[in-house]
């Protein structure tokens, strides 16, 4: 419980210096602070909780092995972020290369059905939404991969734009005008679906 | 010089996300004050971030920790003493496995040189000083698997493994490696294709009594009765799946897992979500 409590006081940058020495249990403390953060975005990024789980961990297990990597340029929040924020991207393109729904698993061909039978498997419909939910997905969904990865970085986290800047690779400029884009596309989404 | 509404609404979202300057902020605010139609769009902007983020925030399941854990430091440790940092671990644990029974069958004073042979064969690569595995170690290629053995695996082992897993692709950066920062690894190793099990020769029948449980990703399983079963699994009636069926490598495909849980034993119950599958080896190998 001490050691517990020890580990909270410390510092990102602190844990994973001793993580680096050998340390586990300062490597679950970074977990502690970063799975919901990274999990969410995942989640909002790729609108699967069986992907997003999928991918989150993974982002950790890379952040793990890489840790001896990391020297402190970036923060380790931007760290984990743009491992996590690289996993999600592939994934949704390993998911499109096989054009198959995002919520592509083995059921589909396991009942032997189409593209349409992984329809009840979408997180997002299985739990009967609200119709306001389910535009709010819809619209999400439909934006570009490039943008929605901002604007869930941006509007679902908070990350500056320096971070995003960093996460998803680009300049800052490029961030804020894929989230203008972003925004503005969502809102002529919602208002085509009644919501705005 | 003024700008106009449309260089203006460029900035929009700096100004919602407190990105601008002082001085930026007041240019907009200005124009604002008396042009409707771009206060309107503006307001449509901030509705999409509130709609947003009314939402429900997405946490991480209750076991994420459990289930990551499980993946970095699995509790079924074979190679004791050495930490094995790698998402591949269950891989590992798998020869271990395969080694284990060997040395435990050559003790039993029924030497077989397929056993012999595949301990050796299947030795991990050694974790070095620091603990962790080195990208370098991961990609020392392991030995090919001795031929006798090769005819209890089918194909789908090499073939489908190269394309289905896409842990590859994501290891890949999707822009371009920023030099100040740790960028996740690339891997052309495809050393995670060469599963070194050849569980299907040595049999879920004879696997050892101490280890009935193995872990595939976040799936666990259960040895019962020479099946493997996954946790949950209560009698259901499980529709067969075939190795080396047409079915079985179009899942491997789709499922890179799959390869896996097919390699815990000759027959392996696992979950599809709502439907249990029984993989089962075809009659005319299942003795090899
Ligand atoms: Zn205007």
């Amino acid at each position: 419980m001490v050691l517990l409590k020890e580990a909270r006081s410390r510092s990102d940058a602190d844990l994973v210096e001793q993580c680096q020495a050998g340390d586990d249990a300062a490597f679950d403390e970074l977990v502690r602070r970063y799975k919901d953060r990274i999990y969410g975005v995942v989640f909002r990024f790729l609108g699967n909780r069986d992907d997003a789980l999928d991918v989150a961990q993974e982002a950790f297990v890379r952040a793990y092995r890489g840790i001896h990597g990391y020297a402190g340029q970036a923060s380790v929040s931007t760290w984990f972020f743009t491992i996590a924020a690289n996993l999600a991207r592939n994934r949704l393109r390993d998911q499109h290369r096989k054009g198959r729904d995002k919520s592509a698993s083995l059921e589909a061909t396991a009942d032997g059905g189409s593209g349409i039978a992984t329809t009840r498997e979408t997180p997002r419909s299985l739990a009967q939404r609200r119709e306001l939910e389910e535009s709010l997905d819809a619209c999400l969904d439909a934006l570009p991969e490039a943008q929605r990865l901002v604007f869930v970085l941006r509007v679902f986290d908070g990350l500056r734009y320096e971070e995003i800047a960093a996460c998803a690779g680009c300049a800052e400029g490029t961030v804020k005008s894929r989230l203008n884009q972003a925004r503005r596309r969502l809102g002529d989404c919602l208002k085509a679906r009644g919501v705005m | 010089m003024m700008r106009s509404c449309d260089t203006m609404r460029e900035d929009f979202s700096a100004l919602l996300d407190g990105e601008l300057t002082p001085f930026e902020q007041a240019e907009i605010e200005a124009h604002l004050s008396e042009c409707s139609e771009c206060l309107r769009i503006l307001g449509g902007m901030k509705k999409v971030d509130d709609l947003y983020r009314a939402l429900e925030p997405a946490v991480a399941p209750g076991d994420f920790e459990e289930r990551l854990k499980q993946r970095l430091r699995p509790k079924v440790r074979l190679f004791t003493g050495r930490r094995m940092a790698t998402r591949r671990i269950w891989l590992l644990a798998a020869a271990g496995l395969i080694a284990v029974l060997s040395l435990f069958l050559m003790r039993m004073q029924t030497p077989s040189p397929d056993h012999m042979q595949l301990t050796r064969a299947q030795e991990p690569p050694t974790a070095p000083k620091g603990g962790l595995m080195t990208e370098a170690e991961m990609a020392r290629p392991m030995p090919p698997p001795p031929a006798p053995l090769a005819v209890a695996e089918p194909a789908a082992t090499a073939d489908t493994h190269t394309e289905a897993l896409p842990e590859q692709a994501a290891a890949a950066p999707a822009s371009p490696p920023r030099a100040d920062m740790p960028q996740p690894e690339v891997h052309g190793d495809g050393v995670a294709m060469q599963y070194p099990v050849r569980t299907s020769a040595l049999g879920g029948a004879r696997a050892p009594q101490k280890m009935p449980i193995q872990h595939v990703g976040p799936r666990a399983f259960t040895l019962v009765e020479g099946v493997w079963r996954e946790e949950g699994y209560a009698g259901e009636p499980a529709t067969p799946l075939l190795r080396q069926s047409e079915e079985f490598h179009a899942l491997c495909e789709r499922h890179p897992d799959l390869p896996a849980i097919a390699a815990l034993g000759p027959t392996v119950i696992f979950r599809l979500e709502e439907t249990w599958r029984q993989i089962e080896t075809p009659a005319d190998t299942a003795g090899h």
